[in-house]
């Protein structure tokens, strides 16, 4: 976190507003992704997996940012109970968790989460992340939007 | 054959045949090489045979106890093996033939031959006789190696079994050893990845606020950076915590760990523990809820160890407890064994847990929550009062919460302290 971000580069972070619901069970890793997140983002956080599940289907979130090792539901099964909901689908998903091991990821991805992030992370490498996913979801959106805009027979060719 | 002796035994009833008989034998034979006895009945004829062995019988069938056939079957129940010729006075074919049938060697019509062909007739069952000797002696030799041979097939197949079924065994076992070192293994892998996220944990929680503050020292808040630090602070305690109990562990696995067993009072030890949490109750307005019973006594143990174990029970009671809570402490003293128990207002744990939470990394799901812990500490609780030849389990209360309980038995003691010098000495487990 030593280097900063060139600034054109830290100013389209402030651009890519977004919703982001942020999931962990410890205290001081909500202070840290709240450090991280909460001036740049709209940030909701969440101490365990059902309480997660309820604020997503109202809040909508662009990304949600989920722990694995959690009290009740653990973030695998959190991660395939959200990729269930229809309003989510274009949600983007990140595990962050201080599970380190290649098989630990895999399941991860195997849950339906798009990205992993391992603890401890770098601050500026996390928030290059956040923003590439970010960034990849709104373009997912727009793609959809104009595929449903578009007439049928532009759309074949698609 | 000349030179063997060969002992005839003469049945007759009729002095004159017995007369004739014998002079043609003594004229045949040299002097000394043939023995004869006489017998006039069948009675003495069997005394006779069971007295002494002969190698031919000459015999009369018609004797005053016995007539006809039956004669030679009498003389062949007491020695089958016997020569018998058979002396007839009649020239009778057919008495002859069932002689023959039914065990005499040859049969000899008394008469104006008998002098030419009593010798050979001896001569020649006696022949018969031998020949049919080694025949039989043969055959049992055969059959004893047949028998032999079976004996020792069985005996090697009886070894094979064996060896196929100490093999079979001896699979089992790897089979079983093999699981074991996979599961050990296994369970190597798993305690290696546990401890990585609990180290990796704190160590995020260290590297993200130190971070901050390197970033911030110049804009932010007094009593923002005063948070970095605090947060730094705590997470290099838990840090430190799990590394403590990471190195009890391995103390006790490698079983390298002693106890010191000692007299001690229970009550000033359980007082003392309650002792240390009076800033942590007051801070959350819990508060621990423990009478002195009525009954006291020393008990050995080992302090030290036991504090360790109650530090962690009441430890655990208090992270898991609300604000405001109580925690009931208990001494129930026992016929054979001493109880503590340490019941808390918790949320509980679920039941397929509440044997789980003594292994290692293992943390309830229910109650893992930020204030974190190790994962260890139950465990080595459990091994500490295994050490006390004791137990330890979890129960949940009827009105919710959690009991923590473990039971120290009294023979321990007793046992210890007959072995007077055992006191103060280091038990190696």
């Amino acid at each position: 976190m030593g280097a900063r971000a060139p600034k054109s580069r830290r100013d389209k972070i402030m651009q890519a507003q977004g919703k982001i619901l942020a999931v962990d069970d410890d205290p001081n890793n909500i202070a840290i992704l709240e450090e991280l997140l909460e001036n740049r983002f709209d940030l909701r956080v969440s101490s365990n997996g059902e309480q997660a599940l309820e604020i997503a289907r109202e809040f909508r979130p662009d990304m949600i940012l989920l722990d694995i090792m959690m009290p009740g539901i653990d973030g695998y099964e959190v991660c395939r109970r959200l990729r269930e909901h229809d309003g989510l689908k274009d949600t983007k998903i990140i595990m962050v968790s201080a599970r380190a091991m290649n098989s630990e990821q895999l399941e991860g991805y195997h849950a339906g989460a798009d990205d992993y992030i391992t603890k401890p992370f770098d601050g500026d490498e996390f928030l290059e992340k956040v923003h590439v996913n970010l960034n990849l979801k709104n373009a997912e959106e727009v793609h959809r939007i104009e595929r449903v805009k578009c007439p049928d027979d532009i759309r074949r060719f698609m | 054959m000349n030179t063997q002796q060969i002992k005839i035994l003469l049945v007759d009833d009729d002095p004159q045949d017995r007369r004739l008989v014998k002079m043609i034998l003594a004229k045949s034979y040299a002097p000394g090489q043939c023995h004869v006895q006489i017998a006039g009945t069948m009675s003495e004829t069997i005394k006779c045979l069971n007295r002494d062995t002969y190698d031919v019988v000459l015999l009369d069938l018609n004797l005053p106890d016995s007539k006809g056939i039956d004669t030679i079957e009498k003389v062949c129940d007491v020695n089958s093996h016997i020569a018998i010729v058979v002396l007839t006075g009649l020239d009778d074919e057919e008495v002859g033939i069932a002689a023959i049938q039914k065990g005499a060697s040859d049969y000899l019509v008394k008469g104006k031959y008998l002098a030419k062909l009593l010798v050979r007739t001896i001569r020649y069952s006696l022949e018969r006789m031998r020949m049919k000797d080694e025949l039989r002696k043969h055959r049992e030799h055969l059959e004893n190696e047949v028998n032999e041979r079976t004996a020792d097939l069985q005996a090697v197949n009886e070894q094979l079994r064996n060896e196929i079924e100490e093999r079979k065994q001896i699979e089992q076992e790897l089979l079983i050893a093999k699981a074991d070192a996979e599961a050990a293994n296994e369970a190597k892998s798993e305690f290696l990845a546990n401890i990585s996220h609990e180290l990796r944990t704190p160590l995020h929680s260290i590297l993200s606020f130190a971070s901050f503050g390197i970033k911030k020292y110049e804009t932010a808040e007094p009593e923002k950076l005063l948070d970095y630090f605090s947060r730094i602070k705590s997470s290099g305690k838990v840090l430190l915590s799990l590394l403590n109990d990471l190195l009890d562990l391995v103390k006790w696995e490698s079983r390298k760990t002693s106890f010191t067993f000692e007299s001690a009072n229970l009550h000033r030890l359980v007082q003392s523990v309650i002792d240390e949490f009076d800033t942590m109750l007051s801070e959350r307005g819990l508060h621990f809820m423990y009478e002195q019973s009525d009954f006291d006594e020393e008990i050995v143990l080992d302090v030290r160890k036991i504090q360790q174990v109650l530090r962690n029970l009441l430890n655990n009671a208090v992270k898991f407890s609300p604000d405001g809570g109580i925690i009931d402490i208990d001494i129930h003293w026992m016929e054979n064994a001493v109880r503590v128990s340490v019941r808390d207002q918790g949320p509980g744990i679920p039941p397929d847990e509440l044997e789980a939470v003594f292994d290692k990394f293992v943390q309830s799901s229910k109650t893992k929550t930020g204030a974190g812990g190790t994962g260890l500490g139950l465990a080595l609780c459990r091994e500490i009062i295994i050490g006390h030849d004791g137990r330890i389990w979890a129960e949940n209360r009827p009105e919710s919460g959690a009991e923590f309980i473990i039971e120290i038995p009294w023979s321990m003691n007793k046992c210890r302290e007959d072995s007077d010098h055992s006191l103060v000495q280091p038990v190696t487990l």
